[in-house]
């Protein structure tokens, strides 16, 4: 991916490649806040995606991005590690599968418009909208909180804190607080103050690309740091217990790896797959194959803070069971007690995915991204000899201080019912 | 072997047949470095009933066609999920009401272990007593988790209370009992009826060559023997046209109260052609109505007569054809009546030209972007191939719609058979 210096950090990415039939634009904007305010973002994150000065209604709105052949554009307040990382998408089809041959410099002018002129830059921001986006986020949070499997997982997040809290700590009663003028003050602190990466992904000229991002992205040069990759911390040991009328138990399980760098993290990668990522892992065939007690149960690593997660779905009777062997399967990666074969095998899908994720847009971003955010070059080739240089040594020595810190469990109680 | 070449989208199709019947496609994607490969049967959740044309008459328990799935996974030599693992690629496998498939990604350059591995599980059920008991354990797990999931729930209550018989009224898995009935031999007889290759096709999308791809699948197919099976059709019983219940309450432990208003029109059993023009004229006069696009949309919100979880749907299929309009609200029978009220006005609704040429942008837009990933084309062209419709013929009904059309046809439509559901939480009654 090619780089150009737009100001002062503010950077331009470009990938040029003719797989794909759209092209996506990706601005991420880095702050380091810890601040507990997910709330307050995702407020503005719909309020931005709503309207702008612009294109100040829904249905100006509708009808531009269907006019634009159903461009994508999307806000949305991300955490990864300590970063917090505003993002801001969109997705246009290639102008000359359509004969549209302004569709680009189109996709640049809707950016623009949606980043840099939201309604409070031309008029004082409507109440009525105001509220209206308010009831849109309650909705939001309300739905969520009412599926067992997202709500559980959220509430591990915030039982665990750190940096899992302050992306799991949006709530209702905080949204009640928030005025108009805290989110105006966010938003002018992301534009002006955060570290700026745009990335565009498609099969476009570099060129026209570059005059493009000069023209329609005018951040100001700015002063601002980087971190991404933190150790998370815990102390002792928290389980809690909540019920709810459904018919399965879910189980979410957090552990610390203390993993202090990205560089150790392959390790961590190839044994978390051993674990409970991929089909033939320990979770997956102890829990669900050989005893059948649930239909879905996987582990998750989080590269950024080194959190292993785990979470289930079960009959709740089945409960000590289940946490025994979940226990028991740890064990195994701590002391090495897997097969050489799962071990080849782990690392043959985890070096798949790797080179999947240069056909992915996603992918692509994100990769040169993190490279960006940890100054590093981690290309697909170093990644693949990195994986193959996973020893069960390796995973047993970045294991070994893996600890249970929180275990959630939201307990089924009854059946519920229906009336005609 | 045919070649076509789709010039304007840069896209190339490979198709042939091998002896057996088996229908092979490749799309050649030289760009990309995964191969995306699928092996499917026109086979669903709705083939609970079936006859062959020397009048046979087989009928199997709700959510054979999924269990079936799970169990392919297993064969003589121990874990399909294995085993694909081991080769480095990704296998899964879906199920819907009309259709069951498997599929394989890999980036490995080397393609004829899985594409084999492929042909050849699916096309071997291995299977025990206790292999199956030992299933029914994780497919209720499966089943309660989808039942908890207040959105999923609500579909399926609704479509419970639309039909009176037909299988749209089961969940895709079955439920509990009909699950804990399946036997070994109802898998084995319903799997050597709906699993011959000359029912079932092959989709690849690959950098490889399309060539050496379709040489590899003929191999395979010439090495293994088939037994002549007759063909067999799924039967529908009669289904009222009238929805079965006008009401239903569940009560789960929820904050938001849902609600879901289902029309049922009548089926349209015409031509491939036009119950496709006729799914487009639907789909794009309810988008321009009932979306953003209309301003009356802002209105609505404002007199709290939808939320931003407003929804709809529609379906107009081979058997079945509903609309389906959901909300999170706290008042369901004013919602009710809103949704009746506005479809009323919506079939004197005429799209302008200008709205209508943005919605053909829009679903153009999106047919393109289904190019975009080989996993995605795979699944988009095995589903248009069994309505019998490619997407650049789609592409081509779309482009030609008119106004008029529309109009004709929204017109025609009527909305009397219809249902509320809701789920809220009883605390909340």
């Amino acid at each position: 991916m090619n780089k150009y210096n737009l100001n002062s950090n503010v950077t331009l990415h470009v990938y040029n490649t003719n797989k794909f039939k759209d092209i996506s634009i990706y601005i991420g904007l880095l702050d380091n806040s810890n601040e507990l305010d997910q709330t307050k973002r995702l407020l503005l994150s719909l309020m931005l995606e709503d309207s702008c000065s612009l294109y100040d209604t829904k249905e100006k709105v509708s009808n531009l991005l269907a006019k634009y052949y159903g461009a994508r554009l999307s806000f949305f307040p991300d955490v990864k590690g300590n970063a917090r990382i505003f993002e801001i998408k969109s997705s246009i089809i290639n102008g000359k599968y359509v004969d549209d041959f302004e569709l680009l410099e189109n996709q640049f002018k809707l950016m623009n418009e949606f980043l840099f002129n939201p309604i409070w830059k031309s008029k004082d921001y409507p109440k009525k909208l105001f509220d209206e986006i308010k009831d849109r986020l309650k909705l939001i949070i309300n739905s969520e909180n009412d599926n067992p499997i997202s709500y559980s997982n959220k509430k591990a997040d915030y039982i665990f804190g750190n940096f899992l809290r302050v992306k799991s700590d949006y709530n209702i009663e905080k949204l009640d607080e928030i005025k108009i003028n805290d989110i105006i003050n966010l938003y002018n602190d992301l534009i002006n103050n955060s570290l700026v990466d745009i990335f565009v992904v498609g099969d476009i000229d570099e060129n026209t690309i570059y005059d493009l991002s000069l023209k329609y992205f005018k951040f100001e040069g700015r002063e601002c740091s980087k971190t991404l990759v933190y150790k998370s911390f815990f102390d002792g040991y928290k389980e809690e217990i909540e019920e709810r009328k459904i018919n399965q138990t879910q189980i979410q399980l957090r552990y610390t790896t203390n993993k202090t760098s990205y560089d150790d993290f392959f390790s961590v990668i190839v044994g978390n797959g051993i674990l409970g990522t991929l089909p033939t892992s320990l979770l997956f065939q102890e829990i669900r194959e050989k005893r059948s007690l649930c239909y879905s149960i996987y582990s998750s690593v989080n590269g950024y803070d080194g959190v292993l997660k785990i979470s289930t779905g079960i009959n709740y009777k089945n409960i000590d069971e289940v946490k025994y062997l979940i226990n028991e399967q740890i064990n195994k990666i701590k002391s090495g007690d897997f097969s050489d074969e799962i071990l080849d095998t782990t690392k043959k899908m985890y070096i798949n995915a790797y080179r999947q994720g240069d056909d992915n847009v996603k992918s692509i971003i994100w990769d040169e991204y993190r490279n960006t955010l940890i100054n590093d070059d981690l290309n697909l080739e170093k990644s693949i000899e990195k994986i193959n240089n996973v020893s069960r040594e390796s995973i047993m020595n970045e294991f070994k201080d893996v600890e249970l810190k929180v275990c959630f469990i939201l307990k089924q109680k009854e059946i519920d019912n229906e009336k005609n | 072997m045919k070649k076509t070449e789709f010039k304007k989208y840069n896209e190339v199709c490979y198709e042939d047949v091998c002896d057996n019947g088996l229908k092979i496609f490749v799309w050649h994607k030289p760009s990309f470095k995964t191969t995306a490969c699928l092996f499917g049967t026109p086979f669903g959740s709705f083939g609970i009933k079936q006859q062959d044309n020397e009048n046979n008459f087989y009928e199997f328990e709700k959510g054979i066609a999924h269990f079936l799935e799970h169990k392919l996974f297993e064969s003589d030599r121990g874990d399909v999920l294995s085993e694909f693992s081991e080769l480095g690629a990704n296998v899964n496998a879906f199920t819907s009401y009309n259709e069951t498939v498997y599929y394989f990604n890999t980036c490995n350059e080397n393609i004829d272990v899985p594409l084999n591995l492929l042909l050849d599980f699916v096309q071997d059920l291995n299977i025990s007593d206790e292999s199956v008991e030992k299933e029914k354990g994780i497919i209720i797990q499966e089943l309660m988790m989808y039942m908890q999931n207040p959105d999923s729930r609500i579909y399926f209550e609704t479509f419970k209370s639309m039909y009176h018989t037909y299988p749209l009224k089961d969940d895709i898995g079955g439920d509990e009992a009909s699950v804990s009935k399946i036997t070994k031999n109802d898998l084995e007889n319903c799997y050597n009826l709906n699993y011959h290759p000359s029912n079932m096709i092959i989709v690849v999308a690959t950098d490889k060559n399309p060539e050496y791809v379709i040489k590899l699948i003929k191999e395979n197919q010439n090495n293994k023997k088939f037994t002549k099976i007759n063909k067999i059709n799924t039967i529908y019983d009669r289904e009222p046209s009238n929805v079965l219940s006008e009401y239903k309450l569940i009560t789960m432990d929820i904050n938001e109260t849902k609600c879901c208003v289902g029309i049922k029109l009548t089926p349209y059993e015409e031509n491939k052609y036009e119950r496709i023009k006729k799914d487009w004229m639907l789909n794009l006069s309810l988008e321009a109505y009932f979306s953003s696009l209309n301003k009356m949309y802002q209105t609505w919100i404002d007199d709290k007569k939808i939320t931003a979880y407003f929804s709809f749907e529609a379906d107009l299929g081979n058997g079945h054809s509903y609309l389906l309009f959901n909300d999170n609200c706290d008042n369901p029978e004013e919602f009710k009546k809103f949704v009746l009220s506005e479809l009323e006005n919506f079939k004197n609704y005429y799209i302008n030209d200008e709205t209508l040429k943005m919605l053909k942008n829009k679903n153009l837009g999106q047919l393109i972007r289904t190019l975009n990933k080989p996993e995605n084309m795979i699944v988009s062209y095995f589903r248009n191939y069994f309505y019998g419709i490619s997407i650049f013929e789609s592409i081509d009904i779309l482009k030609d719609l008119t106004s008029q059309e529309c109009y004709t046809f929204i017109n025609s439509l009527g909305f009397s058979n219809n249902c509320l559901t809701v789920i809220k939480n009883v605390e909340n009654e």
